[in-house]
């Protein structure tokens, strides 16, 4: 049974696709505060780690079929999935079985993952006249909407306050409830990457290599690195340190308080994911396939393990694993201590999106048009 | 009444011909037979003969890795195997079936994309065949990542990037930069002759714009980043413009990305200008125009005495050549010697690859082409003829022949049907050939010292990825490493009358001349002659050792200059040959059994290869909708052609309106051939007979055998049951059976507007017979002769005669008149059972380009061409009419793929008088005759 709520031009229409009868979805969620509603990455400072042992093997549980690709990874609502399609529209899917329960429909191409708080879901809108969008997934209502003059980022969310980059050189400060802009900072610079948030800060990269840091609070310049390296990633953040991967293939440790870099690893080129980060390492894949995790004080390498192709997507980082996809078609699941191989297990096509963890599953969004849910079992 | 011509023009239309071009058309001849077999490796299925299967190997190695490499480029994978068909040598490769045009003989490598088949010579350098693995498969990596892309974001017809775009990323990412890149666009700044971006189409598809292209991607990836290449293509489907796709991705406009470029470029090169020369200034240039490379020195005796001349290779108006002049240069003199291309004796003369060499008495060593492999020729310039000839059967591919001093033996680089690529040597005494070595190393450019014990020679034997000189003792056999360094050391030519090399090094960074004297002993000393922005190449002694002739680089041509040289010349340190020893040598790494899956035989099997739901137009049933299709397998020798339409104008006679065929062609040997099944239904007006109800079904045999490349016999057979009704009587109804022999000769060379030098010819005879009754029937007889007289780059005076004549108890009426052949008469004025034809046409340049500014984008037109015509014909049979003609002027608007618009306005006239009121107007859309 699928219902799907439509939103076409800017306004919201009702579900077209009601199989049955009632005129409103139904999904038994039951919001609570962040983080549970956190989005794929673990949290406005996504850092890609996520509290909770997962076990020691990948035990497919279930797959379903899109009629397009999957680029974004989905985000998590009590006992949904909030799948983001290339054919413009938001699956819902039940976690325990995979069926879908209903769909968003949007007006145009998405271009990230959806970001869930309470009973609201932000998404950007890509393309030419990309916009963002608040949905109240519950009662299937456009909320608000801004311009993000041709540019899509993922918005970070926080303490009933959205924050986003446009393509006028801003970093922007909402209400989420009511769209209602409280700041607008003025980067003289297109942003490379979504804005991410830590305790009062506000940590973003612009197209001239900087490193920018503001206030969360008024958008105030707090600090600015002058760099000639750009990213494609948006930094992680983790105990006032900052970790970002370069598209020069660096990865480098910046002080939150002052911007100043602490350390740089030298890698090969070409790096297009954030680098996950836990209490001692930081993660990250690379093009010619392998996985490493560096010392996270000094940047030296602690291990690295190779597969056959390149490494695409971030990792998601629990208590004791880590876990990446690769363009090989293949899961895997490292011991984050050793780097040794705990489990490995196939999809049907390339992946490119970061995997999704949640309840002891583990959800990655497939370029061969699957959703797949594995169980992270043989919990210890 | 039978009309074959009409018959035949549809069957072999439709169906696909014997032969891989009807009517007129030059010939991709299958010399060699290919015992085809498949290599299943992880990401590929490598297409190999066994002779070849050491180079299969090796390319599959180097495609696994290009795949690997590509993956991470794109951030794509091709989850299905991808096709590569690898051929040992360019000759076997030019008989490919993959794809029916002729390969043009610089073609390194190309990607069919309807199959995504990827289709490769090896040119035995394993530098080039990585490099050229690489670019190819960037083509497969880059359309399949956009088809993805637009597919998953819902667009169904994305942008289609640029030709400089999608070459030069092939470039960059199979080879990154090259010091010939380098040379050509420094040539480029230097010369004011930048390419600006909203002038690339100027340039499109000719070796510059690769290289333009590469420069284009090597700015954008140093200024933005490779990733962002990367991600241009993640953004693809956003774009409705290759413009707005950079904007995009770069965050710049299409033009500031473009002025920026230019602006990088100038500051690039400019300073470098300080210390560099060009060859017209440190040289004397002794050619004018066109293309003139590969010089060589000799000294003939003249009622004047003796003199010094050179010949060279030269390509002046279309067509390469062997030509000479006196060490002055052409202005004193200048001979053509041998014309290449233009017949099967001399199909290529290799223009690029191989070098060309005087004895000391003045005969040229040369390799050609000839049909199935090489011949090595000599031409005695004095007695201007041929005087040796000599095919090897070992030996399918000639290189660069060399004199010894003693004229008792030429060297040359030869290739066998392995790929492998060694110096051999000829001894006239005894008429035999030693092959010096048997290995995977490129040896090239052999030349002889003096005194006759060694041969230097250029090869890759140590690095790969360059070229060293080495002399090879012919007393001993010992190899002796005479250059060191990473870098490309060629050509090398020995003094006359001094022990000393002379050779091309880009040691330096860009291709110089230098000399290495006293090269085996203990104190070599070597010296750089030229220092140049662009670069200089084959150079050679003249025959007093008094000067250097060599070709050089500059303003985008290549010429033939002379050096005298420096006795000032900047000494380079260099230290003494050394033995080469086998342990020296690099060993190519072929695929290993982790990633190959297994080798069987090949076997055919079909998939569609065209299918498309098409509209054609027939002079006789004009417009129709119909299924074409064809199903072929991975060579492309079994095709199987299909054909469904209908005429009907109404429900009551769909079904006896279906028009059906099949045809099997195999181009599989050198002989072509195919069987077919048809059934053709129509009714129509005809002028002649009326109202015309027809139907025809039958099967078809056709051969083809290509004599060369240039020449051919077709016959063909058709057997089939004739029904016919019009308002005449006798209409046919009959079982008959028509054998049609036809002879084709093509020489011609085309520009974009049309022939515009060479011949053409094509006889054809038909007759039919009644089965079972045998009885004579009908016969038709076809001749049209074209002759296209060149008189400048791009002008040529054409000459059309065409004969169609028809006999028998209901012979077939012709029809003239019209814009493709009688002009200013109405279309079909004429018919009967003969007709003579005569065009006469002046083709001149009216204008090179024509850019036509529009509200979104520009026309651009290519080679706008002039005429004056006058034509005249006669008609004779059921009538007997006087000569007729027309005469007028006209216009040709090149439309691509050699397809023009022409207008003619004309006036008709006979040899009285002239007709009419102003002029006639006609206009054409097609191939000009």
């Amino acid at each position: 049974m699928t219902r799907g709520l439509l939103i076409i031009g800017g306004g919201l229409a009702l579900a077209l696709s009601l199989a049955c009868a009632g005129s409103h979805p139904h999904l038994d969620i039951s919001p609570e505060n962040y983080p549970l509603y956190s989005s794929y990455k673990g949290g406005p400072a996504r850092a890609g780690t996520v509290v909770g042992e997962t076990g020691r093997s990948l035990e497919k549980l279930w797959q379903i079929k899109f009629r397009l690709p999957l680029y974004y990874s989905p985000a998590m609502a009590d006992n949904y999935l909030f799948q983001p399609g290339s054919d413009k529209k938001i699956h819902i899917i039940d976690i325990n079985n995979g069926n879908e329960v209903a769909e968003i429909k949007l007006r145009r191409q998405l271009g990230c993952s959806p970001e869930l708080v309470d009973s609201l879901m932000a998404i950007c809108e890509d393309g030419p006249r990309s916009q963002l969008l608040v949905v109240n997934y519950l009662a299937g209502r456009k909320v608000w909407s801004k311009s993000t003059f041709d540019l899509c980022l993922p918005p970070a969310i926080d303490d009933g306050r959205i924050f986003w980059a446009d393509g006028q050189g801003k970093i922007n400060c909402a209400d989420l409830y009511s769209g209602e802009l409280i700041w607008s900072a003025d980067l003289k610079e297109r942003p490379d990457t979504g804005p991410v948030l830590e305790k009062d800060r506000l940590i973003g990269t612009l197209a001239d290599g900087s490193l920018i840091c503001l206030s969360r609070n008024d958008g105030k310049m707090i600090w600015k690195t002058r760099g000639d390296r750009r990213t494609n990633s948006s930094p992680a953040i983790s105990e006032d340190r900052i970790y970002v991967c370069f598209g020069d293939g660096g990865v480098s440790c910046f002080d939150i308080n002052n911007g100043n870099q602490i350390w740089n690893h030298a890698d090969k080129p070409r790096l297009f994911y954030s680098p996950s980060v836990d209490s001692d390492g930081v993660y990250y894949g690379t093009g010619d396939g392998r996985f490493v995790k560096l010392d996270k004080n000094n940047g030296s390498i602690l291990w690295e393990y190779s597969t056959s192709l390149p490494i695409r997507g971030a990792a998601a980082i629990t208590d004791n694993a880590a876990i990446f996809s690769s363009l090989d078609s293949k899961v895997y699941m490292l011991d984050k201590r050793t780097g040794d191989l705990l489990a490995v297990n196939s999809t049907g096509g390339m992946v490119t999106a970061a995997p999704a963890v949640w309840g002891g599953r583990l959800f990655i969004a497939g370029q061969d048009k699957n959703l797949y849910c594995f169980l992270l079992g043989d919990q210890q | 009444m039978e009309r074959l011509t009409l018959i035949a023009v549809i069957s072999v239309l439709t169906f696909g011909s014997a032969s891989p071009q009807y009517y007129f058309g030059q010939n991709k001849v299958q010399y060699e037979k290919f015992d085809w077999q498949v290599m299943k490796t992880d990401h590929f299925d490598i297409y190999y003969y066994p002779e070849e299967e050491e180079i299969a190997g090796i390319g599959a190695r180097l495609a696994e890795e290009s795949y690997a490499y590509l993956t991470e480029k794109f951030n794509h994978v091709i989850d299905k195997k991808i096709p590569l068909i690898i051929y040992s040598h360019p000759s076997y490769f030019s008989q490919t079936n993959v794809v029916p045009d002729l390969l043009p003989e610089n073609v390194a490598g190309f990607t069919e994309f309807f199959k995504e088949r990827v289709v490769i010579p090896f040119d035995g350098s394993m530098r080039d065949f990585d490099h050229v693995i690489r670019h190819e498969l960037v083509h497969v990596f880059m359309m399949e990542k956009i088809t993805h892309n637009a597919k998953s974001h819902g667009r169904r017809n994305p942008v289609m990037p640029p030709l400089w775009f999608t070459e030069g990323i092939a470039e960059y990412w199979s080879e990154g930069w090259s010091k010939q890149a380098d040379m050509i666009l420094r040539d480029m700044v230097i010369s004011g002759r930048i390419v600006t971006f909203n002038r690339l189409a100027g340039i499109s598809g000719t070796y510059t714009m690769y290289k333009v292209g590469q420069s284009i991607l090597r700015y954008l990836s140093d200024t933005f980043g490779d990733d962002r290449i990367t991600l241009m293509f993640e953004n693809w489907w956003k774009a409705q413009t290759f413009a707005q796709l950079c904007e995009i991705t770069f965050g710049r406009s299409f033009a500031e990305i473009g002025r920026d470029w230019e602006y990088h470029l100038k500051k690039t090169y400019y300073p470098e200008f300080e210390n560099k020369d060009l060859p017209a200034k440190i040289a004397a240039r002794l050619t004018r125009k066109y293309y003139n490379i590969k010089p060589t020195t000799f000294a003939l005796e003249d009622k004047d005495g003796c003199k010094d001349f050179i010949a060279f290779k030269t390509i002046r108006l279309g067509y390469s050549n062997i030509a000479m002049m006196p060490l002055e240069g052409e202005k004193a003199g200048f001979r053509q010697l041998v014309k290449g291309e233009r017949s099967a004796k001399f199909e290529s003369l290799h223009f690029v690859d191989s070098d060309i060499d005087a004895g000391v008495d003045g005969r040229i060593a040369f390799a050609s082409k000839s049909k199935e492999s090489d011949i090595l020729y000599i031409f005695d310039p004095k007695g201007k003829k041929l005087v040796f000839s000599r095919r090897f059967e070992q030996v399918s591919a000639i290189s660069s022949p060399a004199w010894s001093f003693d004229q008792k033996m030429i060297a040359f680089s030869g290739t066998g049907k392995d790929g492998a690529n060694d110096i051999y040597v000829y001894h006239f005494d005894g008429d035999s050939l030693h092959r010096l070595f048997d290995d995977i190393y490129n040896d090239q450019s052999p030349a002889f010292s003096p005194d006759g014990e060694f041969i230097v020679f250029s090869s890759d034997r140590t690095d790969m990825h360059g070229a060293d000189l080495y002399a090879y003792s012919l007393e001993t056999g010992a190899i002796i490493r005479l250059t060191s360094g990473n870098s490309f050391n060629t050509s090398p030519s020995w003094a006359n009358q001094s022990d000393s090399i002379v050779f091309t090094s880009d040691r330096g960074g860009s291709p110089d001349i230098y000399i290495l004297e006293h090269p085996l002993s203990d104190n070599p000393r070597l010296y750089r002659l030229t220092n140049l922005a662009t670069g200089a190449y084959d150079p050679s002694f003249s025959a007093d050792d008094s000067a250097i002739v060599f070709s050089g680089y500059q303003e985008m041509s290549y010429h033939i200059y002379k050096l005298l040289p420096d006795t000032n010349a900047e000494q380079i340190a260099h230290a003494p040959g050394q033995v080469w020893e086998q342990s020296n040598g690099w060993q190519p790494e072929r695929i290993t059994g982790e990633h190959l899956a297994g080798k069987m035989k090949y076997k055919t099997k079909l998939s569609f290869d065209i299918a498309q739901s098409a509209l054609s137009y027939d002079a006789i049933f004009g417009t129709v909708g119909g299924l074409q299709g064809a199903l072929t397998d991975v060579l492309g020798d079994h095709q199987y052609y299909l054909l469904l339409y209908n005429t009907g104008n109404s429900r009551h006679n769909f079904l006896r309106s279906t028009n059906a065929a099949v045809t099997y062609i195999n181009r599989q040997r050198r002989l072509n051939w195919g069987l077919g099944i048809y059934r053709f239904y129509n009714d129509y007006d005809d002028d002649y007979y009326g109202y015309v109800e027809e139907e025809t079904y039958g099967g078809v045999a056709l051969a083809s055998y290509p004599f060369s490349r240039f020449d051919r016999a077709e016959a063909s057979l058709y057997v089939r049951n004739y029904f016919k009704q019009t308002l005449r009587s006798n209409d046919p109804d009959a079982a008959v059976a028509t054998p049609v022999l036809s002879y084709i000769k093509d020489t011609s060379i085309w520009e974009p507007s049309g022939p515009i030098d060479g011949f053409r010819l094509h006889i054809s005879l038909a007759s039919s017979i009644e089965i079972p009754s045998l009885k004579y029937y009908n016969s038709a007889v076809t001749v049209d002769v074209r002759k296209y007289f060149r008189l400048s780059e791009s002008s040529a005076y054409a000459l059309r005669g065409v004969y169609l004549g028809s006999d028998g108890q209901d012979p077939q009426r012709h029809y003239l008149g019209g814009s493709w052949d009688l002009r200013g008469y109405p279309r079909r004025s004429f018919y009967d059972k003969n007709i003579l034809l005569i065009n006469n046409e002046l083709r001149f340049p009216l204008v090179d380009r024509l850019l036509i500014g529009m509200p979104i984008g520009a026309l651009n037109f290519q080679a706008i061409r002039g005429a004056l015509f006058v034509d005249a014909a006669k008609i004779w049979g059921d009538t007997n009419r006087p000569w007729i003609g027309s005469f007028g002027f006209g216009a040709r608007v090149s439309l691509g793929y050699l397809t023009v618009l022409r207008f003619d306005f004309s006036k008709r006239a006979d040899k009285n008088d002239i007709y009419g009121h102003g002029f006639d107007f006609d206009f054409f859309f097609g191939w000009n005759y």
